[in-house]
C-alpha cells in the first residue's frame, strides 16, 4: 500500500509542479491574452503527467487523482485569480505600500468606479458579456451559470441573494 | 489478505474522504445558518480543515495499531483528498460570503431581456460600498487594523500583501489588478 501511495502522489506532485512552472512560461508567451485564460490553460496542461500513471494502478486511483488534481487546479486558478480581481489583496496592497492610510485616500488610490470599470472590461475581453445598441447582453453562459449556482448558494448558507 | 496488487487502491479511500468532507459541509451549513461566525474566513478553515487533520491523524494511528480498516498510507491519501476537496470550496467561499461585483453584474445583465447599459450596471450595484464593505472584512479578520482615522496592515496582512506581490513579479505581470 506505501508504493501505491507513493506513486499517487508521485503523479499528482508532478502534474501541479508542471501546471505551476508553466504558468509564468505560458504567462509571458501568450501576454496579449486574458491573463484568466491563461491560468487555465497552465492549469489544463498540468494534467500531462496524469496520462503517465504508472501501469495497473486501477480506475480507484485514477479517480483519486483526478479529482484531487481538478481541486488543485481550481485552488490554484482561484489563488491566482485573488491577484488578479480581489478587492482586499488590492486593498492590502494600496494600504501595505504606504504603511498606513486615511480611508478617503484610499477611496481616491481605489476607487468603486474602478471596481465597475475593470469587470466590465474583463468579461468583455474574456467573452462573457458584449455590448450592443442597448446595453450589455450575456454572450457566454458558463460564468452566468456559475453566478447562478453561487447565488443559491448564498441562499442555503442564509445569505441576502442578489438573483430575483 | 494480501493484495494482488500492491498498487491498487481501494475504493474506501475516496469513499473516506467524500464521507468526511460532506460531514464538514454539513456543519458548516448548520452553523452558518445558526449563527454565522464574525470572523467566518477563520470559522471555515476550522470546520474543513484544522479540525479535521487530528481526527485523520488519530485513523491513521488506528490504522497502524489495526483498531480501524485503513492502513496509515490510506489515511494520509483520504486526507490529501479531503484537504483537495476543502481547498477548492474555502477559495469559492469568498464569492458568496461578499457578494462578487462580477457575478453580480453577470446576474443582472442576465436578469436584463433587452441589454443593460453602463448606468444599470452602476445602479445594481449601488448598494454594495464595493471597496468599504471589503475594507471592514478585511478589519474584522484581523489583516488590517484601525488607529483613528488611519488603517494599517497588521503583520499578516503586510506578509499576505508581499506574498501577492512576489507571485505577480513572478508570473511577469504588473501589479495588483482588483
Amino acid at each position: 500500500m506505501n508504493a501505491l501511495a507513493f506513486a499517487a502522489e508521485a503523479t499528482l506532485l508532478s502534474a501541479v509542479a508542471c501546471m505551476v512552472l508553466l504558468h509564468p512560461v505560458l504567462q509571458r508567451v501568450l501576454r496579449r491574452e486574458p491573463s484568466q485564460r491563461v491560468a487555465v490553460l497552465a492549469c489544463c496542461c498540468g494534467t500531462a503527467p496524469l496520462a503517465f500513471a504508472p501501469a495497473g494502478v486501477g480506475a480507484t486511483a485514477r479517480v483519486y487523482e483526478t479529482v484531487v488534481y481538478i481541486c488543485i487546479a481550481y485552488a490554484y486558478f482561484h489563488l491566482f485569480n485573488m491577484s488578479e480581481t480581489a478587492r482586499r489583496i488590492r486593498i492590502l496592497h494600496e494600504v501595505d505600500e504606504q504603511g498606513g492610510i486615511d480611508e478617503t485616500d484610499l477611496q481616491r488610490a481605489y476607487s468603486e468606479a474602478e471596481v465597475v470599470e475593470k469587470r466590465i472590461k474583463r468579461m468583455v475581453d474574456m467573452g462573457s458579456i458584449e455590448l450592443r445598441a442597448n446595453g450589455y447582453v450575456l454572450r457566454g453562459h458558463v460564468l452566468y451559470l456559475a453566478a447562478r449556482i453561487l447565488d443559491g448558494w448564498r441562499g442555503v448558507l442564509g445569505y441576502r441573494r442578489g438573483a430575483r | 489478505m494480501v493484495q494482488s496488487n500492491a498498487l491498487q487502491m481501494r475504493a474506501r479511500v475516496v469513499l473516506l474522504a467524500s464521507a468526511t468532507i460532506m460531514i464538514a459541509m454539513a456543519a458548516h451549513i448548520a452553523w452558518w445558518r445558526i449563527k454565522r461566525p464574525v470572523a467566518d474566513i477563520p470559522a471555515i478553515f476550522c470546520v474543513f480543515l484544522i479540525l479535521p487533520a487530528p481526527l485523520y491523524g488519530l485513523l491513521a494511528l488506528g490504522g497502524a495499531f489495526g483498531v480501524v480498516p485503513f492502513s496509515p498510507a490510506e489515511a494520509a491519501l483520504a486526507f490529501v483528498m479531503h484537504a483537495a476537496l476543502a481547498c477548492a470550496y474555502v477559495q469559492t467561499y469568498p464569492a458568496v460570503q461578499a457578494q462578487s461585483p462580477t457575478l453580480s453584474i453577470l446576474l443582472a445583465v442576465g436578469a436584463a431581456r433587452d441589454g443593460l447599459d453602463g448606468d444599470g450596471i452602476v445602479k445594481a450595484l449601488e448598494a454594495q460600498g464595493l471597496v468599504g464593505e471589503r475594507t471592514d472584512d478585511l478589519l474584522r479578520n484581523g489583516l488590517l487594523v484601525r488607529e483613528g482615522n488611519r488603517i494599517r496592515p497588521s503583520r499578516i496582512g503586510h506578509l499576505i500583501a508581499g506574498g501577492f506581490g512576489a507571485y505577480r513579479r513572478w508570473l511577469g505581470l504588473p501589479r495588483l489588478g482588483g
